[in-house]
């Protein structure tokens, strides 16, 4: 018995994001005696009220307008710095920081500046030996974000989990390796036994791992985006009212779940509270992006590659039988597939496999075989489970892609990788 | 249909339409496809007293800041509406616009937001194009149809890119020196109607229709100084390796600084315009998810080699008057430059070289390019050892 493989291309196209979140009160902008970025400070200042408000952009963007109703509870005017942190940057369409609507005055602190200022600090310091200031603050900067990125969990929209960011997808593209902050600062004066309305709005552009030729991949592919409460300095004495709205054929997941409230002027509208959570992931694109998920398949010849993604249809894989049709070719003859009424037929040389919408049975050259699950038909697709989407398409496309291969197979094996990112397929034989 | 919003481009480089003039200038914004107009300029019957313009090079940044003295010499007040044209992404660090010492609301459209503004207008134009050539449209719609077959057919989409490419021969559109895929690639954005690739801008500068274009009505065309010559060159970086750290800022795409100001009648006022921009280094993208790392900033910034361009928009002509630009440039002290028109070294300050120039009556936009000091060095000086 041995197992050969095929990899099965990770295909899926995610808006990568990002986590953004509240303002933090800080000190100042570099803490010389313990080397870190923003050191936090504690201030009176209290939320009474917090509305956010998120809308994904043309062009991968989040546009989000957070707006504080801050409280301070003394009989003293209090005067706070906020820092807010920017994951990978930002892009300010408008004044970004507005008290009870007017502009306020403010600095964005790129992560150029801020390791410039991180090294200006270290001068003249104690280092490691051979660590030069501007060495010593890459490594500083570095560590610092990368800690704070990882205190946030992306929401996997097929399988409805919350992962690490690097354990979200199989491939996290490059801007998840990189993962840098920047700041938005400014500073806020509340009188005494007073409050303001601090509002702030700004956009993050997203990346993309691949660049798709189509239309439907490329503009509304799954945005992801985690948003972070800092309710560590900052003391919220309401929940924050959450708001998002998106294109109409957009929908949403997110973690902790909120309700749709319906299409309001073509755009979907979804609210809710957000409470003791600290973070709020949400992941929004067309109900069939947010059922993929990649599959990555362990057995068959080396030279062979079939590009399949599956899609999660009621808490399991399925793959469409579109994909069939990519069997032959290039001097072999090529599978045809035909949408029927009521399934779904395959045909490849000689042979021909029909597929019933909801029946557990197929019919092989006439004969009746079993399924492992019914096909499903959504979206005017057929979709086969993806155990016997592996088991038929290597059935055919033994014969057309590999020749004279062995295609007898003793057991095909499904299963969820440890890690929540993608299916497993394995072939013994 | 038209917007008869009234803009006003000003300053510094603001504004800036390419065919008529330079610096600063009121406009009409108009979204007819049926005329191609865009921007078209309006006259203010303000008056631009004088301009301070001070560029500090920061290597990979360039810092801008400008001021204006302006002033309504008659009797009504003046409201204007400005758009303030940056070649490229400005990176807006503090609050961008003050008019008399007091911060102004302000919106600002990304390269990508005003290229997606005019893309009906542009996406018009290349259909017009299109119907010169049906053979080549139907060639291209088979070759699109190939490229989004589900699954991928890569056979098809060959034997389809072949049967373009003979088209492209047969209708003697190959004489436009354009790649098959970027036909196709302008074909794409065409059908689905959004700005994936810019590849319809250079099918349209490739086919002698490129006055729709942002870039052509704001002056802001790739151009950039040749540092050994001081030649002013055109187009996009070239193949030749050479020369690919050529890009400049002014790549051909503009970002757009909208605010306003009301001019009180007999008054003057001051008004200034703050902004950071990566200077441009060889590597340009008009979307902004594509940002440098930390590494690849300091990468620019310890190449001593590394040559940075900058373009900054010259305007007058929709003002009633404009007076004299003051120009500053600061450089490192390990940096040379170069400049048209020409700036004049005066000396070290707070550690950074210095160069002034007084500009009246600008004819064209402000080119500069930085760089080492070997960058400036022809080959014969170069061979001879010389500075």
């Amino acid at each position: 018995m041995r197992t050969a493989g095929i990899l099965i291309a990770w295909s899926l196209t995610f808006a990568y994001l990002t986590a953004q979140g509240d303002p933090t009160p800080i000190s100042g902008i570099v803490d010389r005696e313990n080397r870190r970025l923003m050191p936090a400070a504690s201030t009176p200042l209290r939320v009474v009220q917090h509305r956010l408000t998120l809308r994904p952009e043309f062009n991968n963007s989040w546009r989000i307008e957070s707006s504080y109703r801050l409280h301070n509870p003394t009989d003293q005017p209090v005067q706070t710095r906020f820092a807010v942190p920017l994951e990978g940057g930002a892009f300010y369409a408008e004044p970004p920081v507005l008290l009870d609507g007017r502009a306020v005055e403010w600095l964005h602190l790129n992560r150029f500046h801020a390791w410039r200022a991180l090294a200006q600090a270290l001068q003249g310091m104690q280092l490691a030996s051979n660590l030069s200031p501007q060495s010593a603050a890459l490594e500083t900067y570095e560590k610092q974000c990368a800690e704070w990125a990882s205190q946030r969990r992306f929401l996997n929209a097929a399988l409805n989990t919350l992962t690490p960011p690097y354990k979200a997808f199989k491939s996290p593209p490059s801007g998840w390796r990189n993962i840098e902050y920047e700041w938005l600062i400014f500073t806020v004066s509340v009188p005494a036994r007073s409050e303001r309305t601090l509002t702030l709005r700004y956009q993050f552009v997203t990346e993309r791992a691949q660049t798709y030729t189509d239309a439907e991949e490329l503009w509304l592919a799954p945005v992801h985006l985690v948003y972070v409460r800092a309710t560590e300095r900052l003391a919220f004495d309401a929940p924050t009212q959450v708001r998002v709205i998106l294109p109409r054929p957009w929908t949403l997941r997110s973690h902790p779940p909120l309700q749709a409230r319906g299409v309001r002027n073509d755009e979907r509208v979804y609210e809710g509270a957000l409470r003791a959570a600290q973070q709020l992931a949400l992941v929004a694109g067309t109900p069939r992006d947010l059922r993929k998920i990649g599959v990555v398949g362990d057995a068959l010849p080396p030279t062979s590659v079939v590009d399949w993604e599956a899609e999660v249809l009621n808490g399991a894989p399925y793959v469409a039988t579109e994909w069939f049709a990519s069997i032959g070719g290039a001097g072999a003859p090529r599978a045809q597939l035909r949408l029927l009424r009521d399934g779904a037929e395959i045909k490849y040389a000689n042979h021909t496999l029909r597929l019933v919408d909801g029946s557990r049975r197929a019919l092989w050259n006439g004969n009746p075989v079993p399924l492992t699950a019914p096909p499903l038909r959504v979206d005017g697709r057929v979709y086969l489970h993806l155990r016997d989407f592996a088991f038929w398409i290597w059935q055919l496309g033994g014969e057309a892609l590999w020749g004279d291969y062995p295609r007898r197979i003793e057991q095909i094996t499904v299963r969820l990788h440890p890690d929540k990112t993608h299916y497993e397929v394995n072939w013994k034989r | 249909m038209r917007v008869r919003e009234w803009f006003w481009t000003g300053g510094l480089w603001l504004l800036t339409a390419a065919p008529v003039g330079s610096n600063g200038e009121s406009v009409w914004i108009e979204h007819d496809p049926r005329t191609g107009v865009i921007y078209p300029m309006r006259k203010s019957v303000a008056e631009v007293r004088r301009q301070k313009l001070v560029i500090r090079f920061d290597p990979p940044f360039a810092r801008i800041q400008t001021e204006y003295v302006l002033y309504n010499p008659t009797s009504r007040p003046e409201r204007l509406h400005i758009a303030f044209a940056i070649p490229g992404n400005a990176t807006l660090t503090r609050p961008p616009v003050f008019f008399d010492g007091k911060m102004l609301s302000w919106r600002y459209q990304s390269v990508s937001e005003v290229y997606r503004e005019v893309f009906p207008v542009i996406r018009t134009r290349f259909e017009q194009v299109l119907k010169r050539y049906p053979l080549l449209r139907q060639a291209l719609e088979r070759a699109y149809q190939a490229s989004n077959a589900k699954p991928y057919d890569n056979d098809a989409l060959a034997r389809a890119q072949d049967a373009l490419e003979q088209v492209l021969k047969k209708t003697g559109c190959d004489r436009f020196d354009l790649a098959v895929d970027e036909w196709l690639d302008a074909y794409r954005d065409y059908q689905l109607g959004e700005v994936s690739s810019r590849a319809i801008e250079r099918v349209l500068i490739a086919v002698g229709e490129h006055k729709v274009l942002p870039a052509y009505r704001w002056n802001a065309l790739p151009r950039y100084l040749d540092p050994r010559t001081g030649a002013l060159r055109e187009g996009w970086s070239t193949e030749h390796s050479e020369e690919i750290e050529y890009a400049s800022s002014a790549y051909g795409a503009v970002s757009l600084l909208h605010f306003e100001i009301t001019l009180q009648p007999r008054q003057q006022h001051g008004l200034r315009v703050q902004y950071e921009q990566l200077a441009g280094h060889g590597y340009w993208t008009m979307d902004l998810a594509d940002r440098l790392t930390l590494s690849d900033y300091l990468h620019l910034q310890e190449n001593p080699s590394q040559r940075y361009d900058l373009t900054y928009l010259l305007r007058t002509q929709s003002w009633a008057k404009y007076g004299a630009i003051d120009i500053e440039v600061y450089i490192p002290p390990d940096r040379r430059l170069r400049t048209r028109p020409a700036t004049r070294y005066v000396g070290v300050q707070n550690g950074m070289r210095r160069y002034t120039a007084r500009i009246t009556n600008p004819r064209d936009n402000l080119y500069i390019v930085v760089g080492s000091p070997e960058l400036f060095r022809t080959h014969e000086q170069a061979s001879q050892g010389e500075p």
